[in-house]
């Protein structure tokens, strides 16, 4: 879990530490990065099935995060943000594994040890399960569970009414039991 | 209560996010109703799930990481940039605000076209730079079609240039887009207009376009300027020819460029082009021409522009590119000048720059104007100079009134117009952009951002 001395670190909001790091001061980014890696990791991970491929996309994210601030137009809006370039960047990684897979003849037999290592991990069934939610659900999750934060928290952070949270929440719920139990 | 409770309330139960009065009710529902017990119980063990996952997500941080893979990072771009000039050549004013996006398309071509140099520079190609200075020698003017992307959208769109006679640098710039936007440089102004809104924005300099236009002169400069490009061959079936393409990547001070370009190996010629406002050619290019003609004539109808009715003229603001404030804040740049006006500081630092150029101190001009040190000695020189050197200034004939004309996160921009003398003996009038910098109370510092437009001469 986060430790609760980071998290009285990182008591800026987004914006703050955004107009920092545009105002040349780059260690600001560290309070985005500690602040959101996790979720972005486990995201990733969903999504990639790999950590340590996740974890080097999660760098890759933040990395090209840093070098758009600049282009983020809603400085409130970090996270959603930087959760689409995280799927750019795991969109990329699966063409580029795909297409080099497609090559070899060892692409069916991967493809089949992947399944069965993804049924096997409970843990990275529900990650896959929480990055296959649409983008306005998987925030809401990524954010309560592995950022850490309150209901109210995330509404002041996506800008969002308390009971659209908890709506979103029960949405997400929903699907991913659903989707475990298939 | 009639019926169920919804799953909405029990999430909001499960989260303790329910008011007192509404978890009370929900509460004496559930506790008497099966079925919603069995609901909050599967919500509940979604969240266990869910729990442990994030509680068993091993992850050491990559905060290290990212922060040094970033200072790596910049370093490289660092090293390849290659696009600005404090005096004279390839300014990139930066078109900050919506009405500005179309200025920016066409000041991204002067950075393409630094590549050219490049491209025409590389000793394994086919042909030589001095056959490409002789092939546009003739050449007036360059039309381009293509597109533009604005928002998402792509507009078509085309572009004329035209050279000052007898002289390499640009003259007149005219875009037009198919949704009316329209970009046209005349005389020592810019202007921008967009409908539906009935307003051309205005600079009183050359923002956009060319600073020099893509003659032979040009080819030379940015040989000598240029830097980082990778070169390969394609098959163009519709035209049955053989095209170069050059694959570049810069960072200038308005961002990161990626660049596609096709020459034509027999007229030696740039013939299409694409360029992306980011590092890695993706997504739709910012610009794309898709064809690229060298004009023997250039006449003024081509450059007449007809507005609406009713349009209104105003002065656009100033603005520096959000990438470039981390330099403009290093604490060694700058001058502080105690008991002098924001406006009198400005005019004292822009001569301070001057004198550094004219007496050959880079390191003092970079003191003063540190988006300088993008460029090594050779290229910064170069930048001034021209390649021949007859572009350098040797003189400070008169310093103007500076005008407040904008501001940034670090506080106002003042522009300060000079006219200078150059080496080969002509008069111009530069306008020098500066940055205020407030620090606590009153106390203020000041800094050379760059060029308001290109140099212009006077009559």
């Amino acid at each position: 879990m986060i430790n609760p001395l980071r998290v009285m670190e990182m008591a800026g909001t987004d914006q703050d530490h955004i107009e920092g790091c545009l105002a040349g001061r780059t260690d600001e980014f560290r309070h985005l990065v500690a602040r959101y890696e996790r979720a972005v990791f486990a995201y990733l991970r969903g999504h990639l099935r790999n950590p340590d491929r996740a974890q080097e996309a999660a760098q890759e994210s933040f990395v090209r995060a840093f070098f758009n601030l600049a282009k983020l137009k809603k400085r409130d809006s970090f996270f959603p943000w930087l959760l689409g370039i995280s799927r750019h960047v795991a969109r990329e990684i699966d063409r580029r594994e795909q297409t080099d897979m497609k090559l070899s003849a060892e692409y069916l037999e991967q493809k089949r040890r992947l399944t069965a290592v993804r049924a096997r991990s409970h843990g990275e069934a529900l990650e896959a399960a929480v990055s296959s939610l649409p983008a306005r659900l998987r925030e809401v999750v990524l954010l309560r569970f592995y950022a850490d934060c309150s209901c109210l928290q995330i509404s002041e952070r996506l800008n969002l009414p308390l009971g659209t949270v908890t709506k979103r929440l029960s949405r997400a719920y929903s699907r991913i039991r659903k989707q475990i139990e298939n | 209560m009639q019926g169920h409770v919804t799953e909405e309330q029990l999430t909001a139960l499960a989260e303790e996010c329910l008011a007192d009065r509404e978890k009370t009710v929900v509460e004496e529902h559930v506790q008497q109703c099966e079925w919603c017990r069995e609901q909050l119980s599967q919500i509940g063990e979604v969240r266990l799930r869910l729990t442990a996952s994030a509680q068993g997500l091993e992850l050491s941080s990559i905060e290290d990481a990212v922060l040094s893979r970033i200072e790596r990072e910049r370093q490289t771009r660092e090293g390849r940039m290659t696009a600005w000039s404090r005096s004279i050549h390839l300014i990139r004013q930066v078109c900050a605000g919506t009405a500005f996006r179309a200025a920016s398309i066409s000041a991204v071509l002067i950075v393409i076209v630094v590549l050219v140099g490049v491209f025409y520079s590389e000793p394994s190609q086919a042909w030589s730079l001095e056959q490409s200075i002789e092939a546009v020698q003739e050449k007036r003017g360059v039309h381009f079609a293509g597109s533009l992307t604005i928002e998402g959208s792509r507009v078509e769109c085309q572009m004329w240039v035209r050279g000052r006679q007898g002289e390499s640098r640009m003259q007149d710039m005219l875009l037009r887009a198919e949704n009316g936007t329209t970009v046209w440089v005349s005389g020592n102004a810019t202007y921008v207009y967009i409908p539906p809104e009935p307003v051309v924005y205005k600079d009183d300099a050359q923002t956009a376009g060319f600073t020099h236009w893509p003659g032979a002169a040009f080819l030379q400069l940015l040989q000598k300027i240029a830097r980082n490009a990778e070169v390969d061959y394609r098959f163009d079936l519709f035209a049955a020819r053989r095209l170069v393409v050059l694959k570049a990547q810069l960072v200038d001070v308005g961002g990161p460029k990626s660049f596609v370009l096709e020459f034509d190996p027999s007229s030696k010629l740039l013939v299409r082009l694409k360029s992306w406002n980011n590092y890695d050619w993706s997504g739709p290019p910012t610009f794309q021409a898709d064809s690229v003609t060298y004009l023997d004539s250039a006449p003024d109808s081509l450059f007449h522009v007809e507005l609406p009715d009713g349009v209104v003229y105003r002065d656009r603001e100033v603005s520096v590119a959000a990438e470039t404030i981390g330099l403009l804040t290093t604490p060694s740049s700058g001058l502080s000048l105690p008991g002098l006006t924001e406006e009198e500081a400005s005019r004292k630092i822009v001569e301070g720059v001057y004198t550094a150029e004219i007496s050959g101190d880079l390191a003092g001009f970079r003191r003063l104007a540190p988006l300088a040190s993008l460029w090594d000695d050779e290229q910064l020189r170069t930048l001034l100079a021209g390649t021949d050197g007859q572009e350098s200034v040797i003189e400070v004939v008169e310093v103007g009134e500076p005008r407040r004309r904008g501001r940034s996160s670090l506080g106002p921009l003042i522009v300060v117009p000079v006219v200078v003398r150059h080496k080969e003996g002509s008069l111009y009038e530069h306008k020098i952009i500066v940055q205020i910098r407030h620090g606590a109370g009153r106390d203020f510092s000041c800094v050379v951002y760059g060029p308001y437009g290109v140099p212009y001469p006077v009559e």
